[in-house]
């Protein structure tokens, strides 16, 4: 089983209401590999993410989890969405909100097993207390937590770190890569600096999508930035921009 | 209240009208939390007051084709279910037109009523009784009914706590897990609506939406789990509803409007003092760990 790739797309076309997002994409990720999205906004790479967990459907082309139909295959995918939104009024604890990753199938109810993967996290002391108290950093961490608690096979992360400064920012990065060494991990983000360091290998998406082994990155860097970015002028402006300030100050 | 204590022991009305006012509160908690989790506040409205119609028809029935054994409360369920299937599914169809469709179902549901009580021969202040409620009226009959609808909300809510807290809290989420988000959602507006019918007996339809998320308001201010809410909350209704009943009977006022007021002037009273507690609590004491300074991983 351990050469059936863990996310496989053919040719997959994809557009909302008739604006295309993704137009022939194929790759192939395969099992236990470390794998950053990245690409401008826009550019597709939560619909690329959702189409793996069977969210959407292609309008063309296949989607293949673990060899199998993506909504076959959500129990053995632990997910955590991106700007995560809720009801801060709700009264839930931090051990509830594991406790959902102990939903479906037949896992068992046993809390031990909730308390195992906050710990697993780092954040065993918060198990009690109320979610909505923790700070964003450690929300993030007890959302990891409950995408653990489904016991899965693959982990996919969107933009996990957005809301976090740098410290939980390298702390969230170096929990995924020791993750990694029992699951297959599929993180997006929009930093470039982080990606060539803790990733095997990359997604460049913007429309169309390449996969690029971190191995060959540093002599392709500048190649793929002209490759993912060239051509938005927005984000070149903003660069631009970026350095006038920084000469200024 | 001595004078109210009396009375109960003495009058089996009183006994009846304080066993439907227990059974209401413990589906109103139960099924009030759920509705503030959920935030479907509005819907709960529409289908409350869609049920006049159910009332005025089976009444309408009743009284023109001697069909004595169609109680109104029976029109009230298919009314209730009615609306409730049918906000269900526009709002899972077509999610943009959800509030419309409640709009709709709340104002011709009272047309309707209006029109068939309008057409019944005979006195009309049924449908005071409708609209603002009349528990001295409960019969056994009617506390059977209440009891069945009353087991079935509480079990449903209770057996498919965790599906539904996840749900609120997060439903792409319980998709993923596997969870028919959509069947669930339907369950939950059922619940509702019989809910509606309980409480339809206690207060009234128009005043059913304060009983429903007032007490659950503030339990939740006291809570720190989503079953701690429906416990405390379904106390608070019993308490009140009794209370309510209590008052009434002592100084001759409405039942269900003196049960409303009571439930206003707890919920302003809490909600006030917990304000203000919290404004006069010190800046420096609020429970929460700076950013970042969480341990590392555990291996």
């Amino acid at each position: 089983m351990a050469d059936v790739p863990a996310v496989a797309m053919q040719e997959v076309d994809f557009s909302y209401n008739s604006a295309p997002v993704l137009e022939d994409v194929s790759f192939t990720i395969p099992q236990m590999d470390f794998a950053g999205i990245v690409g401008p906004n826009g550019g597709g790479k939560t619909t690329l993410l959702r189409l793996m967990l069977g969210l959407l459907k292609p309008d063309r082309g296949r989607v293949r989890i673990f060899g199998s139909r993506p909504d076959q295959m959500t129990t053995r995918v632990g997910y955590v969405a991106q700007g995560f939104q809720y009801d801060r009024k709700l009264p839930i604890s931090a051990m509830d909100v594991v406790m959902m990753g102990r939903l479906g199938g037949t896992r068992s109810r046993s809390r031990e097993r909730a308390l195992e993967t906050l710990e697993r996290v780092g954040v065993a002391h918060l198990a009690e207390r109320p979610f909505a108290d923790a700070s964003a950093g450690q929300q993030q961490r007890v959302l990891v937590a409950r995408a653990l608690a489904t016991d899965p096979d693959m982990l996919m992360l969107d933009e996990p770190t957005a809301s976090l400064d740098a410290a939980a920012e390298r702390s969230i990065y170096a929990l995924l890569a020791e993750l990694n060494e029992k699951m297959t991990i599929i993180v997006v983000t929009h930093d470039l600096s982080f990606v060539s360091q803790a990733v095997n290998s990359v997604l460049c998406v913007n429309r169309v999508v390449r996969r690029h082994p971190t191995a060959e990155m540093s002599e392709i860097s500048g190649e793929l930035l002209e490759e993912m970015y060239g051509s938005d002028r927005r984000v070149v402006r903003h660069d631009h921009d970026w350095e006038e300030d920084s000469s200024g100050a | 209240m001595r004078e109210f204590i009396h009375a109960v022991s003495a009058h089996s009305f009183l006994q009846y009208a304080l066993a439907a006012g227990l059974l209401a509160s413990v589906a109103c908690g139960v099924v009030g939390t759920y509705v503030a989790a959920r935030r479907i506040t509005y819907i709960a409205g529409g289908i409350a007051h869609s049920v006049l119609g159910g009332l005025g028809a089976a009444r309408y029935l009743q009284v023109t084709r001697g069909w004595d054994w169609l109680h109104p409360l029976y029109g009230a369920i298919v009314a209730a279910l009615l609306a409730a299937i049918i906000i269900g599914v526009v709002s899972i169809r077509w999610r943009e037109s959800e509030d419309t469709a409640i709009s709709a179902i709340w104002a011709i549901g009272m047309a309707v009523g209006v029109l068939f009580i309008a057409r019944t021969p005979g006195y009309a202040e049924n449908l005071m009784n409708y609209l603002f409620g009349n528990i001295l009226m409960v019969t056994p009959s009617n506390l059977l009914l209440l009891g069945i609808l009353d087991a079935v909300v509480v079990v449903l809510g209770l057996i498919f706590y965790r599906q539904l807290l996840a749900i609120s809290f997060d439903e792409e989420f319980a998709r993923l897990r596997g969870i028919n988000v959509e069947a669930f959602y339907l369950m939950l507006l059922c619940m509702i609506a019989l809910t509606v019918v309980l409480l339809v007996t206690v207060v009234g339809l128009i005043m059913v939406i304060a009983l429903l998320t007032l007490p659950v308001a503030v339990a939740t201010r006291f809570s720190r789990s989503l079953w701690q809410v429906m416990l405390i909350a379904a106390l608070l209704i019993a308490f009140l509803t009794t209370l309510g009943l209590g008052i009434s009977y002592d100084a001759d006022l409405p039942a269900g409007a003196t049960i409303i007021v009571l439930t206003g002037a707890l919920y302003l009273l809490v909600i006030g003092t917990t304000s203000v507690a919290a404004r006069l609590r010190p800046a420096g004491s609020r429970r929460s760990s700076p950013e970042g300074s969480s341990p590392p991983p555990a291996t």
